[in-house]
């Protein structure tokens, strides 16, 4: 039966003009009580946030909105966009029923179908696998006109009731509402379900409904089940209205045989007189929990539930200029209609265009589930290997109570070249292409090692503590500088201080004089030491002075030396003039003893100089 | 005069070509496997621009931006005139929302001024401070090269002052504790602890100066918007 829809309406006449079109059907015009319609709406249009359409009032029908389908389709440039919503429709009254046109505001224009003609008859006795909720049950047929049965312990004729399924829910997290309507007399018809205020709430049906029987304190009732799921948007304490149920009940008025006015109210009430009860749900309260912020990754974009994602392009051989369709498939439990655009990758080989996005509902064993495609043009810049990378998806998990984060495979594209553009004419002086900015990307690695000499060079810098060695050698030569200066401007001075050491060295090249066996030389070196001392240290007027009155002058001059070094010098130089001339008499071990002798007093004289 | 050598000799001698393996792998997209081979390398020959080069490019494939823009940083400060690194380093930045090259100085100019990285103008001055000081001494114990030596020690002189001058500048222009956001959103806080209200946030990649430092917390400073604030230590790396 599904197979074989009925068209019961053709586009609508203005929707052609606009690229927009409404179109419904049913599976079928014929239906009987206990049994349900299924209508899909058809909207189609060149955009992909085309608006849902609005159900006329429909009094004669239970309405449920069983899901959505969505298909994009992106050709030349052109999005053509095509969402079938599907209801559940269950008959309230035998007869004929109408459904309205039903109509879709786009663009500042109304488009609406054709109205469709049902007929409702007679409860069937087999009734359909999915049958509404009736006034005879699909479990048990033969029970159809449920009769009172007892009801003597305060049990009432009809009840209803609320629950979820939990009290306690994340952001987006699905908590699913049963309300049961349970009657244990006849009805009259179908019962009118308005369904609870849920603001706060995203909100999906949950067909088919479910029909059983149960035993409450003594009585049997025939109950209707009626799930919908919710889906919290903000967290803190929302609440769930109460449901109404209005069902018609036989009047239960007696009418008295014998009384005077039987006849009149037989025929004024009739034997199917009816009223309406109405009844109501408790309220219930839901505690909406936020989603945590701690690892919160960076492309969530407020998917809750548990999804699965895959990435395919529409060609993996294009060229240059070509458009590959990026299809992104998330898929999976939970309500992915409050979820936002993918955060897709930098994709600097590909022109990206803008984000389309399909979303298509289902509900399964009383899970929404979704399966929300994401396609994006991308159009190759230029030829090679190019690589579509990863495409991130983030969700939360309640059940978990974490965030997840999906990567997709990256797929690999392989370019081409496009194909040249011929030029307008041969032999004409067309300007020379220039360079055409593909992509911005970052350069590829250096081959080989950066250049040594800036190694070298920064190397200089690790330590800095050799690089005072060339300070220390300035300031070293400019000390030798200052005392050759120094020299220069007194070379008195300077030749009394290096007396000494001049009188030493002269004792030196007497030793070795006396050691190459020449006697006279190193006499004569000898007393030259002694006598140049005093002569240096005296200086210019000591020249040509004897050696005794040079001796004189200095004691002259330096007071303190005392008579004993005086008179041991004087010894000493007669015992060298003696030498110097007359060497024959002397031996080897005496001219050490008189160098060893000059040396000392020499040494001594100048402690006391400088004392 | 030996440490010198020492000093010229030794990285002369650790110059190695960079690892094959590294190549094949960002080659083949193992980008991270890649990095890790990199920063091997790193280890290896701090002072190698081209090595932290190619650590910069493995660590921006593997969508880890801050740490490349350090990498970068590191490089061009090795060596500043190689274009490919400039690119890159200016590439990275303007990910994370700056740039290179400041508006306010015309290119040219602010070429000129970076031909030398601070460290080369310090190395450069430190030759020519060998140079201007042997030769005055040679010039203060020689009396008979002194003519000969004029001409050459002032143009030595006048040349490490520039250098010398040219390294203060570069040193000024830098600041002295550079580091680099690598955190996704780095948070800047009103103070040292979680308990302070976030004042400002970074995206990664943000070139910043760390100015304080108290316990496992760090007081920075965003280069370009000049704001501060205190982030965790693990939030930044410092070049």
């Amino acid at each position: 039966m599904i197979g074989s829809f009925l068209l019961a309406l053709a586009l609508s006449p203005a929707a052609s003009a606009d690229d927009v079109s409404v179109a419904a059907r049913v599976d079928t015009d014929h239906v009987a009580l206990n049994e349900q319609i299924l209508l899909e709406v058809t909207v189609t249009g060149d955009r992909t946030d085309l608006p849902e359409p609005a159900m006329p009032s429909l009094p004669n029908f239970q309405v449920y909105s069983s899901g959505r389908s969505q298909n994009v389709t992106i050709s030349g440039g052109k999005v053509q966009s095509t969402i079938v919503y599907s209801y559940v429709l269950v008959p309230r009254f035998v007869g004929d029923a109408v459904i309205p046109p039903i109509t879709v505001e786009a663009g500042g224009k109304t488009y609406a179908s054709t109205s469709i003609a049902i007929n409702v008859g007679k409860p069937s006795q087999g009734g359909t696998p999915s049958g509404p909720p009736p006034s005879t049950p699909r479990a048990n047929p033969t029970a159809r006109r449920p009769r009172p049965s007892g009801g003597g312990n305060g049990a009432p004729d009809l009840f209803v009731t609320s629950k979820v399924d939990r009290p306690k829910a994340y952001v987006g997290q699905q908590v699913t509402l049963s309300v049961r309507f349970h009657t244990a007399v006849e009805l009259l018809g179908n019962p009118e379900y308005v369904p609870p205020a849920t603001q706060g709430f995203l909100s999906e049906d949950l067909p088919p409904l479910r029909n059983s029987q149960l035993t409450d304190r003594g009585r049997i009732y025939y109950y209707t089940e009626i799930k919908t799921a919710l889906f919290p948007l903000e967290p803190g304490s929302s609440p769930i209205a109460p449901a109404v149920v209005r069902a018609q009940v036989r009047q239960d008025a007696a009418v008295d045989p014998f009384a005077p006015d039987f006849f009149q109210k037989f025929f004024s009430q009739g034997l199917l007189a009816g009223q309406t009860r109405e009844l109501k749900t408790e309220p219930i309260a839901v505690q909406v929990l936020p989603l945590p912020e701690d690892g919160k990754p960076s492309e969530f974009t407020g998917a809750v539930g548990r999804y699965r994602a895959k990435a395919a392009v529409s060609k993996t051989n294009a060229q240059v200029g070509d458009a590959v369709d990026l299809i992104v498939t998330v898929e999976g439990e939970g309500n992915l209609r409050t979820a936002g655009d993918l955060k897709l990758p930098q994709m600097d080989s590909f022109q990206v265009y803008d984000t389309v996005t399909s979303l298509s509902l289902a509900k399964k064993n009383d899970v929404v589930t979704s399966v929300k495609t994401y396609k994006t043009v991308l159009v190759p810049k230029a030829s090679g290997a190019v690589r579509v990378p990863g495409i991130p998806f983030s969700y939360f998990d309640p059940s978990a109570q974490k965030y997840v984060q999906l990567e997709t495979e990256p797929i690999d594209v392989q370019v081409a070249p496009g194909a040249a553009r011929p030029s307008a004419s041969i032999g004409t002086t067309a300007p020379a292409p220039g360079v055409v900015a593909v992509a911005s990307d970052i350069r590829y690695l250096k081959e080989s090692a950066g250049a040594a000499w800036v190694s070298a060079l920064t190397g200089l810098t690790t330590r800095r503590l050799p690089h005072a060695l060339p300070l220390a050698a300035l300031v070293l030569c400019v000390g030798l500088s200052a005392m050759r200066e120094q020299e220069a401007r007194d070379p008195r001075g300077q030749r009394a201080r290096k007396a000494l050491l001049r009188a030493k060295e002269s004792i030196h090249a007497s030793e070795r004089a006396r050691k190459g066996g020449r006697h006279d030389q190193a006499a004569t070196l000898l007393a030259e030491a002694v006598q140049h001392y005093l002569y240096d240290k005296l200086g210019p007027d000591a020249a040509g002075m004897p050696f005794h009155k040079a001796l004189e002058l200095m004691h002259r001059r330096h007071p303190k030396i005392g008579e004993e070094r005086l008179s041991s010098l004087r010894g000493l130089w007669d015992e060298l003039e003696g030498r110097r001339f007359a060497p024959r008499s002397a031996n080897q071990k005496t001219e050490q003893a008189l160098a060893d002798a000059a040396m000392g007093h020499l040494e001594a004289l100048d402690r006391e100089l400088r004392s | 005069m030996k440490a010198l050598l020492i000093l010229l000799v030794l990285p002369w001698s650790a110059h190695a070509q960079p690892s094959t393996d590294a190549r094949a792998l960002y080659q083949s997209g193992k980008y991270a496997d890649a990095a890790r081979l990199f920063s091997e390398e790193v280890e290896q020959r701090p002072n190698d621009a081209a090595a932290q080069y190619n650590l910069g490019n493995a660590l921006y494939r593997s969508q880890l931006l801050g740490p490349a823009v350090a990498s970068y940083l590191r490089a061009w400060e090795l060596d500043p005139r190689d274009e490919d690194i400039r690119f890159n380093l200016d590439f990275a930045l303007r990910k994370a929302g700056e740039g290179l090259y400041p508006d306010e100085t015309p290119l040219p100019l602010f070429l000129a001024f970076h031909a030398l990285s601070a460290r080369e103008a310090e190395g450069l001055q430190w030759i020519f401070w060998w140079a201007m000081l042997l030769g005055g001494s040679l010039f203060i114990v020689s009396e008979r090269r002194r003519e000969a030596l004029r001409v050459p020690l002032l143009a030595l002189s006048l040349a490490w002052l520039c250098l010398a001058g040219w390294w203060g500048l570069l040193a000024a222009s830098t600041p002295k504790d550079l580091a680099v956001t690598v955190a996704p959103r780095t948070e800047l806080r009103n103070g040292p602890g979680d308990g302070y209200s976030v004042g400002f946030t970074a995206p990664e990649g943000r070139r910043v100066s760390i100015l304080g430092e108290k316990e496992d917390w760090l007081e920075i400073g965003v280069l370009k918007e000049g704001v501060k604030g205190w982030v965790k230590k693990g939030s930044i790396e410092k070049v």
